[in-house]
């Protein structure tokens, strides 16, 4: 899946991801210079030696071969180098940041409030697409269990791009039906959830008697069942609208020429740029290359004595900026056949591995630029609006407003290290070391990758990436949320005290991320990421809580003519603890315990547990950073 | 100072006679806190390299090796060089033969080919 096609392998594209897309890049000048270089030199040995280590030899001054094959940029093929580099480690980023948000405090587990069988008494700003199934609805009656598909569209189409399976756009619309990163920050920040009960909260069994006349102690029957089936019990959209995790992850991801993080690949591509010397011998397996190199520096030499021959006899003086540009042309028509030519050849495919320590100098650069994204997001508080539409069993339906905001904090157990500086590269701390050897594991794994393999891979690639996600979040999570519920239609007048307005809520949880350590036992280290949280939840039924339908068949004493019921109304006060099992994989589970002084119906104290089992739909799409 | 040794051929190869190494080179007219950082020889066909002594920064020497040696020699340099003009690598002689060209300001280094005949 890494290596998508030729053009996303040959070391020019890492050259020219990070050289030429620099601000005030310096190609022009090099290569311009370069050919002024030549033409100057009078020394026949010095030519030789300008043309037959700078230019043959390219990899020796790479960055006139790249601005040759960078100036033609109506070439799609060229304009596909531009971020070939980036493509190849994105799925290795992508992983990482999708642990990082799926550990982050403000992802929920499950469902909101509104759900049936929630686990979660307060809200979160967002979640991951996925599949929840959730028992004991602590806010129902009697036990019921719903079932949630949540759709975290930005990162759907984050994943799908940085993958490949749908290309991130390069320019407008290029290639055809490609996604842009626009589209994908702009959706970011939506969730969308849709909830179905898959049992019953109330008695879903009636039947009569089968032999009406009879006296006798054991009766026959016929039974029949009420309400069978999945049934609709509603749908939240969520927006964040301010510290957008997501967004802060799609527009890093994304992002290219205009990111603040080229100062530092720059440098960590520079430190490596000395490996490029091993690429030499890969070169020579590379048969347009070899064909290329045979006669590209005697035709070149006579170019330049050409160009000096018009220049007279004192070429420094007389060299026009005309001949010079001329003569530099030459040199880039020169590399473009040859890229060109190299990009169609099967023999040249081997010079990917001798770039592969440029390609993780690269990653590595990116990594510190992504921890320090990260850390800068999760440092920002997340709010989020959202809207519920609920039908919940034998009640009327209604809507939820509600405002949720989500603060991460309590310091990372590491601190993200400053990249390197050129130079520092033998006294590296050991967290440097610590990213430099995880960019490096990264490479390996993406460098041997196939379409055969490609979900081992990213398997792979997440379960490097763990720990060191696990070592930079913030483990605190704070989440205030505050709701107003309002009937879809005005309650009956004759039901005393009703308002169209439902209720009022607020809640707040707190919430500790507990991540094994490298210490850690190998019990610990199964159950894997714990999130451990407690919440409050304050609720101000303003109207009665009603009844309707067939759950009104199982109160005696009522007419056969009631349609309506409606209990008493009150404060609910709601305390919660949950532990959610799994955080940070693709499969979780939140156990909660939930004590309230009363229902929306019963008035008495009651308590419950709720459990529940959620997957991470994501990793279907092969990036997921979340399973280990 | 002695005669030079080497000599670069039409190819850009430079050639040293046997009989001739050790040859000492240096750095020609280096601009201010410039100097030369390693300097390794890949033998051909190697991947692992010989790295050899520099002295003061400023020079460095091939030692001997016998007739029909070749491989690349490669010098990277650090310090404040601009790539307004080539800086060059020769051999520290009368004439100041040329052994290697560095252009790249980013890259800061260059390798050339060695033969010894």
């Amino acid at each position: 899946m890494v290596i998508h096609n030729l053009q996303s392998l040959i070391p020019g594209a890492v050259i020219a991801a990070f050289f030429c897309l620099m601000p005030n890049s310096q190609c022009q000048n090099e290569c311009s210079q370069f050919a002024k270089d030549i033409l100057k030199e009078t020394n026949p040995a010095k030519i030789s030696l300008l043309i037959s280590n700078n230019y043959v030899n390219f990899t020796n001054n790479p960055v006139c071969f790249i601005d040759a094959n960078q100036t033609n940029k109506e070439q799609p093929q060229v304009k596909a180098l531009q971020s070939a580099a980036e493509q190849a480690i994105a799925p290795a980023r992508t992983s990482l940041w999708n642990v990082f948000e799926s550990l982050s405090g403000s992802q929920q587990q499950g469902s909101s409030l509104s759900s049936s069988g929630s686990t979660n008494a307060v809200s979160k700003p967002s979640g991951p697409s996925s599949l929840a199934e959730e028992f004991g609805g602590f806010n129902e009656t009697s036990g019921t269990s719903s079932m949630t598909l949540q759709w975290a569209p930005g990162t759907t189409f984050t994943d799908l791009a940085l993958t490949g399976l749908v290309p991130l756009c390069l320019e407008k619309n290029i290639p055809k039906g490609c996604i842009s990163p626009g589209l994908l920050k702009g959706l970011s920040p939506f969730t969308f959830k849709v909830t179905g009960n898959t049992s019953n909260g109330s008695q879903s069994l009636t039947g009569k008697a089968a032999a009406p006349v009879s006296t006798g102690t054991t009766q026959p029957v016929t039974v029949s069942k009420g309400l069978s089936g999945v049934s609709f019990a509603g749908l939240t959209v969520e927006y964040s609208f301010f510290g957008s995790k997501d967004k802060a992850a799609a527009k890093e991801l994304t992002d290219k020429s205009d990111s603040s993080s080229q100062t530092a690949t720059v440098k960590q591509y520079l430190d490596e740029l000395a490996s490029a010397h091993f690429t030499v011998d890969e070169l020579s397996k590379c048969d347009v290359y070899n064909n290329w190199k045979a006669g590209a520096a005697d035709d070149l030499r006579k170019q330049a004595e050409e160009v000096r021959k018009q220049a007279g006899s004192t070429p420094e003086g007389y060299l026009t900026d005309e001949q010079v540009s001329h003569f530099q042309q030459t040199i880039e028509n020169e590399y473009r056949s040859l890229l060109t030519g190299m990009l169609k050849s099967r023999s040249c495919q081997s010079s990917l591995l001798a770039f592969r320590k440029l390609f993780a100098a690269i990653l590595e650069a990116k990594t510190y630029d992504d921890f320090n994204a990260q850390q800068n997001a999760s440092k920002k508080p997340e709010v989020a609006l959202e809207y519920d539409l609920n039908t919940p069993q034998n009640k009327p339906s209604y809507s939820s407003a509600k405002a949720t905001l989500n603060y991460s904090f309590g310091n990372p157990k590491k601190q993200v290290p400053e990249p390197p500086k050129k130079g520092d590269t033998a006294s590296l701390t050991r967290q440097q070391n610590d990213i430099h050897d995880y960019a490096s594991k990264q490479i390996d794994v993406l460098a041997s990758a196939t379409k055969a393999n490609s979900s081992l891979t990213i398997q792979e690639t997440t379960a490097n990436a763990k720990p060191k996600a696990e070592a930079n979040t913030a483990p605190w999570s704070l989440t205030v949320t505050g709701t107003a519920d309002i009937y879809n239609s005005a309650p009956a007048s004759s039901i005393p005290s009703s308002s169209q307005l439902r209720d009022i809520q607020a809640g707040a949880e707190i919430a500790y991320l507990f991540a094994p350590s490298d210490k850690s036992g190998t019990i610990r280290q199964l159950i894997g990421d714990v999130t451990a949280a407690a919440a409050y939840s304050y609720q101000d039924q303003t109207s009665p809580a009603i009844l309707t339908g067939a759950a009104l068949s199982d109160f005696t004493g009522l007419p056969s003519s009631t349609t309506t019921a409606y209990a008493q109304r009150g404060v609910i006060h709601l305390g919660q603890v949950r532990l959610g099992l799994g955080k940070g994989g693709n499969t979780n589970f939140p156990i909660a315990f939930t004590y309230s002084n009363r229902t929306e119906l019963v008035v008495h104290p009651t308590w419950g547990l709720q459990f529940g089992i959620s997957y991470n739909l994501t990793s279907l799409l092969g990036s997921s950073g979340a399973s280990k | 100072m002695a005669a030079c040794k080497s000599a670069v051929d039409p190819n850009g190869i430079v050639r040293i006679p046997s009989a001739s190494l050790p040859i000492t080179c240096k750095l020609q007219a280096p601009p201010n806190g410039v100097s030369m950082e390693t300097v390794e020889f890949f033998p051909s066909g190697s991947s692992k390299p010989t790295s050899y002594a520099i002295t003061n920064g400023q020079s460095f020497s091939i030692p001997a090796m016998p007739q029909g040696a070749k491989g690349d020699l490669y010098v990277r340099i650090g310090g404040p060089y601009d790539g307004a003009n080539p800086l060059w690598v020769v051999e520290d002689c009368d004439g100041q033969s040329p052994i290697l060209a560095i252009t790249s300001s980013a890259a800061k280094y260059a390798s050339t080919q060695l033969e010894v005949f």
